[in-house]
């Protein structure tokens, strides 16, 4: 009766060994599997977007607008410093839009998880915080605060304030798609593609948040450029 | 063959623990540092590790040999540790997975808290299947059982004569 006994505890120590050695084979394979194909670049070719490459369009143009204005040949009624300032705003505005991560990635070979995210993170320092924020929000509230008594900025605040608030919060969304891929269960292809698929929308719309930006700093150095004519 | 692979297997078994153990420990302690918890309430993910680490020690000191001579549970424990150690070093050094810089602590807490559950699983498991093993018929019985065959042998010879 005894032996019967302990030999049964060990047939149920060898089935619980058993289900655990399953389990944790499973969860090993898993685990390599998913960091296999976290490694997987996601299928983008930069050089060949043309949002990408136009974007550097719209930062040169912005340049070519502002540069054309020297205090020395000014004969305008608008106080220099004002216009001056404005001036630097829109340069320091627009080279945050070279930066080393924005402009890097036409020169990688493959875009990785990790190159997304460093482009979201770019955004959100160099365009959102230091361009939109630190730059141009002053010149959007100017018919509250009247910083620069210009009377056609005046018009056009309301609309530069509107932009700015859209864009601040256009990116919401893609950053919980881009944080979310330590997430995975069986790897199927719709797994695969549903994660991958986030991957490259979230780059899109980071590209279309940059165009974006670009687009309003060219309206703004546009309105520049005939104010000081 | 099979003596050396239990050795083999029963040595790595506890260096994989220990190792296991302080890829949690470490985690763990950032993670609730992060979260502003006291580490006393982390006592649920480390009390796995304290239960099978008294129920080595007593294999060890009383060298039971249904545990430590079972080589299809010492490679079972190396495999759990081998797991424990991979899902500590992804959650760590694994940059793919974006979240690992975005708090700041290049750890992945949202990775590893999905882990803990099948970690506690696999440690409650292999402690479960420690104590069953403990359970062996003792080897006196088959010297009692050979005294009676001597027994027979000498009746043999005596009627031989």
């Amino acid at each position: 009766m005894k032996k019967f006994i302990v030999e049964y505890i060990n047939i149920i120590g060898y089935a619980i060994v058993g289900l655990v050695f399953a389990y944790s084979s499973f969860y090993l394979f898993i685990n390599l599997y998913h960091e296999k194909e976290l490694s997987r670049p996601i299928e983008i070719n930069i050089k060949e977007d043309a949002s990408y490459m136009a974007i550097n369009d719209k930062v040169q143009q912005v340049k070519q607008n502002i540069s054309g204005f020297t205090a020395a040949n000014y004969r305008g009624s608008v106080p220099v410093h004002h216009l001056l300032s404005i001036q630097g705003r829109i340069e320091n505005c627009a080279r945050q839009f070279e930066n080393e991560v924005f402009l890097g990635l036409k020169d990688k070979e493959s875009i990785t998880f990790p190159d997304i995210d460093k482009l979201r993170k770019s955004y959100q320092n160099q365009i959102s915080n230091t361009c939109l924020v630190e730059q141009l929000y002053d010149l959007a509230v100017n018919d509250q605060t009247n910083r620069y008594p210009i009377s056609s900025l005046k018009q056009i605040a309301p609309y530069i304030e509107l932009d700015i608030k859209n864009l601040l919060s256009a990116q919401t969304y893609t950053t919980a798609d881009i944080l979310n891929n330590h997430i995975y269960y069986f790897t199927t292809d719709h797994t695969y593609t549903n994660l991958f698929g986030k991957q490259k929308l979230a780059y899109s719309e980071l590209i279309a948040s940059y165009n974006k930006a670009a687009d309003l700093l060219v309206k703004l150095s546009e309105w520049f450029r005939e104010e000081v004519k | 063959m099979k003596k050396i692979l239990n050795l083999f297997f029963n040595v790595i078994k506890y260096i994989l623990f220990i190792i296991a153990f302080v890829s949690t420990l470490y985690i763990i302690v950032y993670m609730y540092q992060r979260l502003n918890k006291s580490l006393t309430e982390s006592i649920q993910v480390f009390l796995p590790y304290l239960v099978l680490f008294i129920l080595f020690c007593i294999n060890f000191v009383a060298r039971q040999k249904g545990v430590n001579h079972n080589l299809f549970y010492n490679i079972c424990c190396c495999l759990v540790f081998v797991v424990i150690c991979y899902c500590g070093y992804r959650a760590i050094f694994d940059k793919n997975m974006v979240m690992n810089e975005h708090m700041g602590y290049n750890i992945n807490f949202n990775y590893y808290s999905d882990v803990i559950s099948p970690i506690k699983i696999m440690l409650y498991g292999l402690s479960i299947a420690n104590v069953c093993f403990m359970f062996r018929m003792k080897p006196e019985n088959k010297e009692i059982e050979k005294e009676p065959k001597e027994e027979k042998k000498i009746t043999k010879k005596r009627k031989g004569k």
